[in-house]
């Protein structure tokens, strides 16, 4: 099927779908505008489009086909002006006239255009004298039909040659694209002989060179010879260092590898007791804290019973004093003692003078005879009392020195007492100090333990990590070796056929 | 076959331009609302005048067609009394009998 056909089949479906829209279109103003014989309009409308719609189907255009469209597409436009009719856009009807020339270029023939001309012309000088109110609003008249008809005439005249013009650009355009495959064809055709030739050509080249091989081979026989044996003493040579190497690697390899397990399990016991070393240092730190708190408890204790033997000295002294001051007031009532022992004697005396008067004086001193014995008495009194007083105070002497020398005891005890308590309280401040050096030296040493601890650590994980590393050397020393195995193998090999050759 | 086929669409091409024919004639002649109107007798009888006065249809003079008359009036529910009567209506074609005075 030629290009121009496809387009022509395509244009009559295209078409036929127009004219549908042209009998939905009729039936929509008919009833939006309330226009007039609507249902012969629109039932005229159906059956003009029965046989495009037929063509449609059976896929068909020629002559006959092309004259049906051309006839719907005159009719169907002159059906909107028979519907307007009355009605002021009666004329603007006539528009869709040249609508419909136009559509039918979609069949991209000249010859449906020439038929619809001639429908339109034809009806309207028909209908201009027949109903000539049907083709214009008021009286229609000859002149305005054939104005009419000069125009379609004249879209005749302009769109005809250009659908000839353009049928042909299609037929031309189809053999072109026919030429255009054919040349391909033949394009085709000769590449592959040309690879043919190529083909026969280079098995012609091969074979030449295969001659120009076996002429050279002698000549070339003796050089390859020597530089076989110069190949081999090199290459031998490189091989049997590279195994060496490789051997001696592995051995190194395996031995680091040793190295390295054992250094890891040192590492590892050395971090287990540098951690012991740490917890036991923090013990000793936490025990010096405690002996620390404990003696300095213990001074102020001691500080305490130092001002306390200051305090008993202080009050000793006092006592000391006192009884210093008891003593004198003893004296000094001794001498009141003496005073009134004198005192008594002297009553004595002048009681016995009185008694001895008394006598003389007979029965008249008699009562004071009995006054002067009174006194007397009273005398002899007064002296027995100084006398016990006397005895008293000479007691009451006796235990003041007794307290003084007590009182003296307990002061010099009280003063060692008391530089005891300073002496101790110095050694105790030493003791702290020295306890706190010892504490800070604790600490310092867990922390030094702690560090020791984990560079060990890391000692044991760089061991692993060249464990790890000694392995992979160990593999691939072994794999240089099957390397050079290798190569040994194929050097010997490339020799042999070197030589053969 | 494709000879006949031919013939065939040929007859087909003819029938849509008979069918365009017909449309355009039966449009043309359909009776419009108003105006001068072509009664055909198909029973052969004369058109009375006082079918004409009840119609409210004024004679303009006699038709092309044997017994038909040439008359000015209103088409609604008159063509289908008139159809009742053997009376076809028919509009009245300006070629054959003359074009109308418009006054409005």
């Amino acid at each position: 099927m030629d290009e121009l056909r496809k387009l022509r089949l395509h244009g009559v479906q295209l078409l036929t779908a127009c004219g549908w829209v042209c009998t939905v279109a009729l039936l929509g103003l008919a009833l939006t505008f309330d226009l007039k014989n609507e249902a012969l309009a629109v039932g005229a409308s159906i059956l003009m489009n029965a046989l495009p719609t037929l063509s449609a189907m059976r896929r068909r255009y020629d002559l006959a086909t092309s004259a049906i469209f051309g006839v719907n597409a005159a009719v169907q436009p002159a059906l909107l002006v028979y519907l307007l009719q009355g009605h002021p856009w009666q004329m603007e009807g006539h528009m869709y006239f040249f609508v419909g020339l136009a559509a039918l270029t979609l069949l991209c023939d000249w010859r449906p255009i020439a038929v619809a001309v001639a429908v339109i012309a034809a009806h309207h000088l028909l209908l201009g004298y027949v109903v000539p109110e049907w083709v214009f609003l008021g009286s229609g008249d000859l002149p305005r039909v054939l104005v009419h008809a000069l125009a379609v005439s004249l879209v005749l005249g302009l769109l005809g040659p250009v659908m000839v013009r353009m049928g042909r650009l299609f037929v031309a355009q189809a053999d072109a694209r026919a030429e255009s495959e054919r040349s391909a064809d033949s394009a085709f055709e000769a590449l592959a002989a040309a690879r043919v030739a190529e083909g026969n050509a280079e098995a012609e080249r091969t074979k030449r060179q295969a001659a120009e091989r076996l002429a050279n081979a002698d000549a070339h026989r003796d050089e390859l010879l020597a530089i076989a044996a110069t190949f081999e003493s090199s290459v031998a040579h490189i091989v049997q260092s590279v195994a060496s190497a490789a051997q001696q690697l592995e051995k190194a390899a395996h031995d680091m590898h040793r190295f390295a397990h054992e250094a890891g399990e040192q590492s590892a016991s050395a971090a287990s007791e540098a951690e012991s070393a740490s917890r036991n240092a923090v013990k000793v730190s936490t025990g010096v804290s405690e002996l620390s708190h404990s003696i300095t408890a213990i001074a102020t204790d001691a500080g305490k019973q130092a001002e306390l033997g200051e305090t008993a000295r202080s009050s000793s002294a006092t006592g000391e004093s006192v009884i210093r001051t008891l003593t004198e007031r003893t004296s000094n009532i001794e001498t009141f003692v003496g005073l009134i022992d004198s005192v008594a004697s002297q009553t004595n005396l002048l009681a016995l003078n009185a008694s001895i008067e008394s006598a003389r004086a007979g029965d008249a001193g008699a009562g004071f005879a009995v006054v002067a014995a009174e006194v007397k008495a009273l005398a002899e009194k007064a002296r027995d009392a100084a006398g016990q007083i006397t005895s008293l105070v000479s007691d009451v002497d006796a235990g003041a020195d007794e307290a003084d020398a007590a009182i003296g005891q307990v002061s010099r005890a009280m003063a060692e007492l008391s530089e005891a308590a300073g002496r101790m309280r110095q050694e105790i401040e030493d003791q702290r100090t020295v306890a706190a050096m010892i504490e800070r030296s604790a600490v310092e040493n867990a922390s030094g333990a702690d560090l020791i601890a984990q560079r060990i650590g890391e000692v044991a994980k760089s061991a692993s990590e060249a464990v790890l590393l000694s392995d992979e050397v160990q593999a691939s020393s072994a794999s240089l070796s099957r390397v050079a195995d290798g190569l040994k193998a194929a050097t010997s090999e490339f020799l042999t056929k070197l030589r053969a050759a | 076959m494709g000879s006949a086929s031919k013939k065939a669409w040929i007859g087909l091409a003819a029938l849509q331009g008979g069918l365009a024919l017909a449309a355009i004639l039966i449009l043309a002649l359909t009776p419009p609302a108003f105006g001068r109107y072509l009664l055909v007798p198909l029973n052969g009888q004369p058109i009375s005048d006082a079918l004409l006065q009840q119609q409210l249809l004024d004679r303009r003079g006699p038709g092309p067609l044997p017994g038909s008359l040439i008359v000015d009036g209103h088409s609604a529910g008159v063509a289908e009394t008139l159809r009742a009567h053997g009376i076809l209506m028919l509009a009245a074609p300006a070629l054959i009998c003359g074009h109308i005075e418009r006054t409005a």
